[in-house]
């Protein structure tokens, strides 16, 4: 449908002002009208009504103007789409890189480091390709011949951006579409597809956002610096303004649009110092006149004379001297400092500041609470969840409504099966193999708890391997001194029934403790067709005490587990949700849970003179698992999907039907496949505490020391089986069992801890550091055997804490987090969760590895002073020559002379100032160019230099040398994540993979808001990445199902 | 240093370049936003899809059908006059295997209102209605031909999928007298099948397979009513603001969807599965087969494949054929036709026996057909998907540009 001539016509000639694209774009033109408004006020010399009625008038803004005009209209005859060449490029590299090379793995990252990753390269890339084309067209008379249509320009306003020559806009339209095309070609075929740039109205946002802010001003008389350090990076609309001066030291400077880096190598970069006096070139150097027909056609005369004219030849020789030529040292800017300095003792980055302080409870580094026994006889809670909901910044998500299989979270980690908690009973981890499978699928029973006591933050580097969100202990009964003994009956709707007892006994010399409880229910969900949906579990501990010498105590406890319960991922559509929540499909009739476990222990406690108290714990656990469920359909739609788009039509409503038990699996297409996954868990160790208190009322001390060596380990087998639906039953197919994994892995962990308690009358300063080195392995059958892993790392954390009064306690402390990989994680996985892993060779004997080099370079380093400028009284110890240029600088500004830059002042020169002795640290210092506070009458100061930089930068006073924000290092042992692993598997695996959710432990159907995992699963993106993932015979689904899978 | 005469010249020159560029065709809109190099041609593909390629190939059906219910009527006819049904059986099930010829071609074309409601943005469930392979069972349509139920005014929204479309007529036409159900359920556990006896067994057959076509009828006209009536063809180009697609792209990503059942359903459901090449534990699973009580598994694969090329050359109007030769790889276009051409003939070599029996006598034709199909979704998911995928972000104006 052809548009009308007209509409075409204005649309045609109104695109450099619509177009968010265009530098003209108008919203960059009312910036720039605002800042000219600015500068009418400020500087009426720059700026003024007259001056900009001068300009319109003048020639050269008319040839603007035609120019403007006339490449928008033949680019309207010429019609061509501005990608299509580009596209060719890219689709020419995607292709040939597919048929030589073949199409890689995707590369398994974010969409949104991607986006980013990918819009800074074009960016860079665009950027590095314009400066090429420029330079080119400086130093090639032949193209020069062109380009000095744009220098031709005797005043310069936004619209001269548009003052180009025709075959000057093909060439860089050529350019653009070489740059484009490969950096797209490439990005698409290591990715298949998934790159996208961020964009905002339609056009790269990096380049929108510097097109509106700043870019016309780059063709404008307003003198807009940056900072010299900035200029060195970050071309200025000054330095462009530079780049059209007629004056000749300013020729061929300043090429780059938006990166000073390329004229920094090419040694053609120029600080802006003070404006040009005029723009353009000289007469005798221009190939036509301010019309537009000589300016259209005077250029091919030009270029002709270049070309078999002398100096053709002349300047190729003239190029190759230019191009050797070295960079100026004095022109270079100052580089940032690499190393952030430590943070200065007393500052806090946010952390967690609550705490609460209970009686009994120790003073820890870190926020603690405790729920003790009167509150957990007083609620009578028999749902962990319900205990800890009562803890500030826990979080727990049911899943049964039972507490079975609890997820906690702490301070906004993952709850995911509780994995990044560090789970302990009588401050022994009790996770299943909380190095080897973190996942906690064994809680104790909260009806034999006496007390739970949470540590987060740096509290937490007491305990481990998980310090990222904290650690809980529950405590236990003891063996009494005398005679003890409970009974608690309960029962309730369902059928549910509890039975808990304990009977103790004891002296002062020995004690005996039994403690049994026993739970179980129906269920409240209804089954399709009958059947249980509850669980049974049952505990019993035995602890005995045996004093043996004068103060030891020997310790043994026993434990024997058991659960089976009838629970179901399996949700419920949302129409048969609304119609009774209760029900439970019939294809969950077999879900099952059982495990078992044992549990011994066997301890010594002693003290060791009269400060010093130990206690040594020697454990081992054992669990087996067996645990059933309802896992997809043989061949069918995804569960999830299913339930969330819950159909009354078509195949959808026939599977739903078979879910329901209302119709009958015909075939093995619709069977349901159901998923064992048998898993064998082993968890021993030995650790030893060791806790030195001295000191007396103003003054005390209690160190603590602990030592432990773990090993665990998982054996796991996953099978799989098909059932048909017949008659509202599950019958089993006739097909066979297939084993889906058959995997070990172990893991090996030495760990090590030291906290300090400082008290110091009131107040106490709790440091503390635990470092963990993990040796781990997994081997999965008829897999590639991968060598084992060792990873350390060193976890510091620091807290104060002072009282105010008797209800008010204030806290601060920081703390690194870390969270193990279990393994068999990638090395992205690795490093992520902050396993190091060295993929380097080890350093040279003698040379400490960089990071561990860095640390202890840090922890070397002296106290740096917070700002020199304020802690240091101005009179007294600033050197006579400071003082002496800071008041010339203050005269200067006060008589509203020009802005003088910081080299011409020299006393800013590289090693002219010392501003105070010993390493400065690094800031962030200035945000308004200091040239227009100076000319505000601000008097101007001095930043302080940072190592490694050569000159200091002038910053006007007042505006505060702000602290650099401490970002956190992603690398290493933080425990943070990229946001698309709290919680969840990488975005990039299998579709397959991203179906899997309900073997995640969030039932299928509950999930809000999340798109269809079909949805994702088609189009040629997805296709595209099937392909490459080599699922090209199961379209993303991996045979057997459920390799791999976390439940 | 400019004249008075150089700047009216000037002025003279962009007043004739106004001229010209005014009254230049430039062609249609864009419409959606997008950063594909497609262009126009995608927009006249997705305009053209609906009207040229999916609306014919449902009428065709739906003329099919008709012939189909006009075969049943006679055939009912002798029954009820107790004559020789044979040969109006014959022409039934001559009239169904029209039907599912046509039917397999639209096979090819599942997006909208034709896709699935899990899957397909837009999706209606329309094609399950029509037929719902591989969500079969024979056994169900044996217990509602005992019970009756088929009669029923409610018995369309109150059945599944499995117990309608051309899949359980198939069963109906071509199964033999006895029921196919186990002996422990219904209608044999009661003994309601034996009660009923062949007469009416067969009586019975030819009702439900009458009220299933005039269902299969409905579908189809409610098919081709929302493609024309209510504009989905239109939806298709981005035309009509209820689209459920956001963008050409996406529309395009339907499209292309639609075109991979060749890879999904024909190549390895109805060819790889049952030659033991995917998801079967034995060294063939026949039983997996497509049309198993008609035969018609060769025939619907040709008809497949003509569907794909359809849907891909756009018939008579644009298609994705025309898209690769406009992004400049006219190569890969010719290569996917060189495919479907040898696709063709390699289905065309497997004759009118059916599968089940090559698929135990010569194996290696039903190879032959799988690999050349294989050649053409190698193709469709290779190197087409990268050309159609493939996305080219714009450029901010720079200095110079």
């Amino acid at each position: 449908m052809a548009t009308p001539p007209l509409e075409h016509l204005v649309s045609l000639l109104l695109a450099p002002f619509t177009d968010a694209g265009s530098r003209t774009f108008w919203p960059g033109l009312a910036l720039t009208a605002l800042v000219a408004a600015w500068f009418a006020r400020v500087q009426p010399w720059r700026a003024s009504w007259t001056q900009l009625l001068a300009l319109t008038r003048h020639p050269s803004t008319r040839l603007d103007v035609q120019l403007l005009l006339a490449r928008q209209l033949l680019r309207g005859l010429r019609g061509v789409a501005a990608t299509g060449g580009a596209f060719a490029v890219a689709a020419w590299i995607v292709l040939r890189l597919d048929h030589s090379l073949g199409a890689p793995t995707p590369l398994t990252l974010s969409p949104a480091l991607l986006a980013v990753v990918y819009s800074l390269t074009l960016f860079i890339a665009w950027d590095a390709s314009r400066f090429a084309a420029h330079w080119l067209m400086h130093k090639l008379p032949f193209l020069w011949a062109f380009h000095q249509v744009h220098h031709s320009a005797e005043r310069l306003s936004p619209l001269t951006f548009h003052r180009v020559h025709p075959v000057e806009s093909l060439i860089y339209d050529l350019r653009g579409a070489l740059t484009t095309g490969a950096v797209a070609g490439l990005f698409f075929w290591l990715t298949r597809g998934q790159a996208e740039a961020l964009t905002l109205l339609g056009v790269p946002a990096l380049g929108l956002a510097l097109n509106v802010l700043t870019g016309n001003l780059r063709h404008s008389e307003l003198w807009v610096r940056f900072p010299p350090a900035v200029e060195g990076w970050l071309m200025s609309p000054a330095q462009h303004q530079l780049h059209h001066s007629a004056a000749p030291e300013h020729v061929d400077k300043n090429l780059g649009t938006w990166l000073a880096c390329w004229d920094r190598l090419a040694g053609s970069l120029v600080i802006s110092e003070s404006p040009p006096l005029t723009f353009g070139l000289p007469a005798g150097e221009r190939n036509h006149r301010d019309d537009l027909l000589s300016a259209l056609f005077g250029p091919f005369i030009g270029a002709a004379k270049a070309l078999i004219g002398p100096r053709a030849l002349a300047a190729l020789g003239l190029l190759t001297a230019q191009a050797a030529q070295a960079q100026d040292p004095e022109e270079t800017p100052a580089e940032p400092a690499e190393e952030t300095p430590p943070r200065p003792r007393g500052e806090g980055v946010g952390a967690e500041i609550l705490i609460y302080a209970e009686d009994g409870t120790p003073r820890v580094a870190g926020s603690a609470h405790r729920v003790d026994e009167e509150t957990l006889e007083r609620f009578e809670y028999d749902n962990v969840e319900r205990v800890l909901a009562e803890v500030p910044g826990v979080s727990t998500r049911g899943e049964d409504g039972y507490g079975l299989r609890p997820n906690i979270g702490m301070r906004g980690a993952s709850s995911d099966r509780s994995a990044k908690v560090t789970l302990m009973e009588d401050g022994v981890l009790f996770a299943p193999a909380p190095y080897a499978a973190p996942a906690a699928y064994y809680f104790p029973m909260s009806t034999r708890l006496v007390g739970v006591e949470v540590f987060k933050g740096p509290a937490a580097t007491r305990f481990g391997p998980q310090t990222v969100g904290g650690a809980i202990n529950l405590l236990t009964r003891r063996a009494p001194v005398g005679l003890d003994y409970g009974l608690d009956l309960a029962g309730g709707q369902y059928r549910s029934g509890k039975a808990a007892g304990y009977l103790g006994f004891g002296d002062e010399r020995a004690g005996l403790l039994i403690d049994a409880a026993q739970l179980s229910t129906a269920g409240f969900k209804e089954l399709d067709g009958g059947g249980p949906t509850g669980f049974q579990r049952g505990e019993m501990m035995v602890k005995g005490r045996l004093r043996l010498g004068a103060e030891g105590v020997l310790e043994l406890k026993l434990g024997l587990s058991d659960e089976t319960s009838h629970e179901t991922y399996l949700g419920l559509s949302a129409s048969d949700y609304a119609e009774d929540p209760l029900r439970r499909y019939a294809a969950s009739a077999n879900d099952l849970m059982r495990w078992t476990r044992t549990q011994a222990e066997l301890s010594w406690s002693a003290p060791l003179g009269e400060q010093v108290v130990t206690r040594t714990v020697l454990y081992h656990h054992y669990l087996t698992r067996s645990w059933t469920r309802l896992d997809r359909f043989n061949e069918g739609p995804d569960l999830h999907d299913l339930l969330q788009t819950d159909p009354s039509s078509g195949q959808g409503a026939l599977y739903l039907s078979i879910l329901r038990g209302d119709e009958d699996s015909a075939s093995l297409d619709d069977a349901l496949a159901l998923a064992t996954n048998d898993r064998r868990f082993h968890s021993a160790g030995l650790q030893s505490t060791a806790r030195w208190s001295v000191g007396g009322e103003t003054i005390g001390s209690d160190l603590e020391l602990g030592l432990r060596l773990h090993v665990d380990s998982v054996a796991r087998v996953h099978t799989q089986d098909l059932w048909m639906m017949t008659d509202g039953a599950l019958v089993r197919a006739d097909a066979p069992t297939t084993t889906t994994l058959d995997s070990d892995a172990w893991a090996q962990a030495l760990a090590a801890h030291v906290h300090e308690d400082l008290r110091i009358g009131e107040v106490h300063v709790l440091p503390g550091l635990r470092a963990e080195l993990i040796r781990s392995q997994r081997i999965d059958v008829g897999a590639e055997v991968l060598d084992p892993r060792l990873a350390g790392i060193l976890l510091p954390g620091i807290g104060a804490l002072a009282p105010l009064g008797p209800w008010l306690d204030v806290f601060a402390g920081s703390t690194r987090g870390f969270s193990p990989a279990s393994p068999g994680r990638s090395r992205r996985g690795q490093a992520r969760d902050g396993l190091v892993q060295r993929a380097r060779p080890p350093p040279p004997p003698g040379r400490p590895p960089r990071r561990a080099r860095r640390l202890l370079q840090r922890l070397s380093e002296p106290h740096r002073p917070m700002h020199p400028l304020r802690r240091l009284p101005r009179r007294r110890h600033r050197p006579p020559v400071q003082r002496r240029r800071r008041l010339d600088l203050r005269r200067r500004a006060r008589r509203g002379e020009r802005a003088v830059s910081a080299r011409r002042l020299g006393a800013l020169r590289p090693g002219h100032l010392q501003l105070h002795p010993g390493p400065v640290p690094d800031r962030l210092c200035l945000r308004l160019p200091a040239v227009w506070r100076r000319l505000a009458g601000r008097q101007p100061a001095l930043c302080p230099r940072a190592p490694g930089q050569r000159a200091a930068r002038l910053e006007p006073s007042g505006a505060r040398c702000r602290r650099r924000r401490q970002l956190p290092q992603r690398h290493v042992g933080q425990g943070r994540h990229l946001p698309r692993h709290r919680g969840r598997r990488p975005a990039a695996v299998s579709p397959r993979r991203l179906v899997e959710r309900p073997g995640h432990g969030s039932p299928a159907g509950v999930r809000h808001g999340h798109k269809p995992h079909a949805l994702r699963r088609s189009g040629l993106v997805a296709t595209l990445r099937r392909a490459a993932h080599g699922a090209d015979d199961d379209h993303g689904r991996p045979q057997g199902g459920t390799a791999g899978t976390q439940g | 240093m400019v004249t008075e005469a150089g700047d009216r010249r000037s002025w003279l020159v962009l007043a004739g370049l106004t001229a010209l560029a005014a009254f230049q065709p430039l062609g249609c809109e864009q419409k959606g936003k997008g950063d594909s190099a497609l262009g126009a041609s995608l927009s006249a593909l997705l305009e053209s899809a609906g009207p040229n390629v999916i609306v014919p190939a449902l009428a065709d059906a739906e003329a099919k059908a008709l012939a189909l219910d006009e075969a049943l009527a006679r055939l009912e006819a002798t029954l009820t006059a107790g004559d020789d049904p044979a040969a109006d059986q014959l022409a039934a099930q001559e009239a169904w295997r029209a039907v599912m010829s046509s039917w397999q071609r639209v096979e090819l074309m599942q997006l909208g209102p034709l896709g699935s409601s899990l899957t397909a943005l837009g999706g209606e469930d329309l094609r399950d209605e029509v037929y719902s392979w591989p969500s079969v069972n024979p056994c169900r349509v044996d217990q509602v031909t005992a019970d009756g139920s088929y009669a029923k005014d409610t018995f369309f929204t109150e059945s599944l999928v499995n117990t309608t479309g051309l899949d359980a007529l198939e069963h109906l036409l071509f199964a033999a007298a006895e029921n196919v159900c186990p002996a422990q359920v219904t209608p044999n556990a009661d003994g309601a099948w034996e009660a009923l006896g062949p007469d009416e067994v067969a009586r019975r057959r030819v009702d439900y397979a009458r009220v299933l076509t005039a269902g299969v009828l409905t579908a189809l006209d409610d098919a081709q009513a929302r493609f024309v009536d209510d504009g989905f063809s239109k939806a298709l180009a981005l035309d009509d603001p209820n689209t459920p697609y956001e963008s050409e792209q996406q529309a395009l990503n339907a499209v292309y969807d639609a075109l991979f059942y060749l890879e999904l359903s024909t190549k390895d459901k109805k060819l790889a599965t049952p030659l033991g090449l995917r998801d079967c534990g034995e060294t063939i699973c026949p039983d997996d087969l497509e049309h198993l009580p008609s035969g018609f598994g060769g025939p619907a694969i040709a008809a497949n494949l003509a569907g794909f090329r359809a849907l891909y050359t756009g018939q008579d109007g644009p298609g994705v054929d025309d898209l690769l030769v406009e992004l400049g790889h006219g190569e890969v276009n010719d290569a996917v036709i060189a495919g479907l051409n040898d696709a063709d003939a390699a289905v065309a070599a497997l004759g009118d026996t059916p599968l089940a029996e090559l698929l135990v006598n010569e194996p290696e034709k039903v190879l032959a057909a799988h690999d050349a199909v294989k050649v053409v979704t190698d193709l469709l998911k290779g190197d087409v998907a990268t050309l159609l995928a493939l996305q080219i972000p714009a450029e901010a104006a720079g200095d110079n540009d």
